[in-house]
């Protein structure tokens, strides 16, 4: 697997525990951050951007014809 | 694998869609690479965004299908034959092209079809006069 190399930091505290967890895994502290990040789950990017009708999403056909009447 | 139609993609988009909206996110979001768009479904959401004012959120979601959070797709010419098959059978249902590649891709592919069209997609018969397989059963839409 091909990797990036990025520049973060951390709070002195979350650094810390970071190392410790690496440490008692026996990886680098770059392989458990991934490991980490890899654990969050993915969020949908277009989820809840718009707010309409309560039904839009039932009267697709509907509504369509009206746009293209 | 899921082949979605429009009907989910919108309840995820719309928040104003309450309970439906957070059924539809929360589980495209947990299938995300395992869902199917058709390429028919995408316009089909893009001109219902746009025709709706929501510009901005069209070119969002397009974005994100460019990152590949799901797969866009074309019908396969088999698929598309298969298709159009439906449309000629189910004319007098008024099928459209959406529809009709959602369930010849769901069926070619193995996987499921996700929609809100029941009186559509019930209606269809597939192999041997098989249903199309639904992820989502008609009872188990939930209300706003």
């Amino acid at each position: 697997m091909t990797s990036v190399r990025r520049t973060i930091s951390l709070p002195p505290h979350v650094a810390a525990r970071i190392e410790r967890a690496a440490r008692q895994r026996g990886v680098s502290f770059s392989a458990a951050v991934a490991d980490l990040a890899s654990r969050v789950p993915e969020e949908l990017p277009y989820a809840g951007l718009v707010e309409d009708d309560e039904d839009l999403s039932l009267r697709v056909e509907e509504v369509l014809t009206r746009l293209a009447g | 694998m899921i082949v979605v139609d429009t009907g989910p993609l919108v309840s995820a988009l719309n928040r104003g869609e309450g309970r439906r909206h957070r059924f539809a996110a929360e589980l495209l979001s947990a299938a995300m690479t395992n869902v199917v768009i058709p390429w028919p479904v995408f316009t089909e959401v893009d001109l219902l965004l746009r025709g709706r004012g929501h510009a901005k959120a069209a070119t969002t979601f397009e974005a994100a299908l460019v990152e590949g959070v799901h797969r866009l797709e074309p019908p396969t010419s088999a698929e598309l034959g298969q298709a159009v098959a439906l449309l000629e059978r189910y004319q007098d249902l008024g099928l459209d092209l959406p529809d009709a590649v959602t369930i010849s891709m769901a069926v070619a592919r193995g996987g499921w079809a996700w929609t809100w069209d029941y009186r559509h997609f019930r209606a269809v018969t597939v192999e041997r006069g098989r249903g199309v397989p639904l992820l989502v059963a008609e009872d188990e839409l939930p209300e706003p």
